[in-house]
């Protein structure tokens, strides 16, 4: 992506205006945008780099999960209520005790883990208040994947927190029992 | 959340680099303020906030002095020029120890300062901050400090291999870089 298209859809990223209620926003067809406390935040589309390590991701976490039995997990896009937010992470894990029963709406329960995949476009302040939202409305486990340094930063609590580069090995922990997969593999 | 959306959002779009066909020696030549240089581009320049500054200030203060009291060498306040091989940065805090003092000063810095410390603005995008802290390590810098207000966190660069991020309950320290400097990472963002 070259600088004049990094600026446009910065520009395209200034949120609306309009206020709407959260209701209003679950019940609308807007799509594309995450919800922030009566602000639209739009979603930028997303670059080839980003879709390969969601891809990297998605695969062996979706694959473990099924087998197991674990959960579902989600692709970039689902909608979930994350307190007075709406947020898409690029991937989450619901754990299936805790799967409610209608899917037809955005999900009204944070999911078990959320992951997100840095953009070109984020700030460094907007990735970790998000990280912290999803923390307070009680996701046991959050990782941001940075791919300009290739490393993924896992978030227990806000004072839990490690880093891990791509010596490393990245565990599902308690919420994804018996996961891992080689940071180093994520960006390849 | 409202001051990082007026604030961070807006400033992304006038903080996007700029291109230009000025080499290193040009730019530094040149009378340009409120950039950094990276291969061919000019990156501006966060406005700084208060805040920013009294993290700064606060760091500034506690390792300035741990420095003079033990004569370990030289720290630097933000706006000085260092270069990192093709580009030139502007640390928001900076320490060259004694020994590697380049003689000329008046000039940009031709050495990497041996711990660089960058405070996160709210329009930093974080790509940037990750890379710029990978162009320390390379141009020979020890240890890299990024400090990022709203997690209230210090992340720890020693190699593209040995990061750690520190959180309020933790204790930063100079490491071998600045031997026996301790201070409460909490400390920083009172």
């Amino acid at each position: 992506m070259n600088q004049q298209d990094v600026s446009e859809v910065a520009q395209e990223m200034l949120p609306h205006t309009e206020k709407m209620t959260l209701q209003e926003f679950l019940e609308s067809d807007l799509e594309g945008y995450e919800y922030v406390r009566g602000e639209l935040i739009p979603m930028p589309p997303t670059s080839g780099e980003h879709g390969k390590i969601s891809i990297n991701l998605i695969l062996p976490l979706g694959v473990y999960v099924r087998e197991n039995q674990l959960g579902d997990v989600y692709a970039p896009d689902t909608g979930f209520q994350i307190g007075e937010r709406v947020l898409m992470p690029d991937i989450a894990f619901v754990s299936t005790a805790r799967m409610p029963e209608d899917l037809s709406t955005a999900f009204a329960i944070p999911p078990d883990l959320a992951v997100e995949v840095v953009s070109r476009t984020d700030t460094q302040s907007r990735v970790i208040e998000k990280a912290f939202a999803y923390l307070s409305a009680g996701v046991r486990l959050v990782w941001v994947l940075e791919p300009s340094s290739k490393t993924v930063t896992v978030y227990r609590s806000e004072t839990d927190i490690k880093l891990l580069t791509r010596n490393h090995t990245l565990t599902g922990e308690d919420v994804v029992e018996g996961f891992s997969c080689q940071v180093a593999q994520l960006f390849e | 959340m409202d001051i990082l959306k007026n604030g961070s959002e807006q400033a992304a779009i006038s903080l996007a680099p700029i291109e230009t066909d000025m080499t290193l020696q040009e730019f530094l030549e040149s009378d340009l303020e409120g950039y950094e240089y990276v291969k061919g581009k000019l990156i501006p320049m966060a406005p700084p906030t208060m805040e920013h500054g009294e993290i700064s200030m606060s760091l500034s203060l506690l390792l300035g002095v741990y420095i003079q009291e033990n004569q370990l060498g030289r720290l630097y306040p933000a706006d000085t020029d260092f270069k990192l091989g093709d580009r030139l940065v502007k640390p928001d805090i900076a320490f060259v120890s004694t020994t590697r003092l380049p003689e000329n000063k008046r000039q940009a810095s031709p050495v990497a300062p041996d711990l660089a410390v960058e405070v996160v603005s709210p329009s930093d995008i974080l790509y940037r901050v990750a890379e710029k802290a990978f162009a320390y390590l390379d141009a020979g810098t020890r240890l890299v400090w990024v400090v990022e207000p709203v997690g209230k966190t210090v992340t720890v660069y020693r190699s593209k291999t040995d990061i750690k991020t520190l959180t309020s309950n933790d204790t930063l320290s100079g490491e071998d870089v600045i031997e026996g400097f301790t201070c409460q990472v909490a400390e920083l963002f009172e």
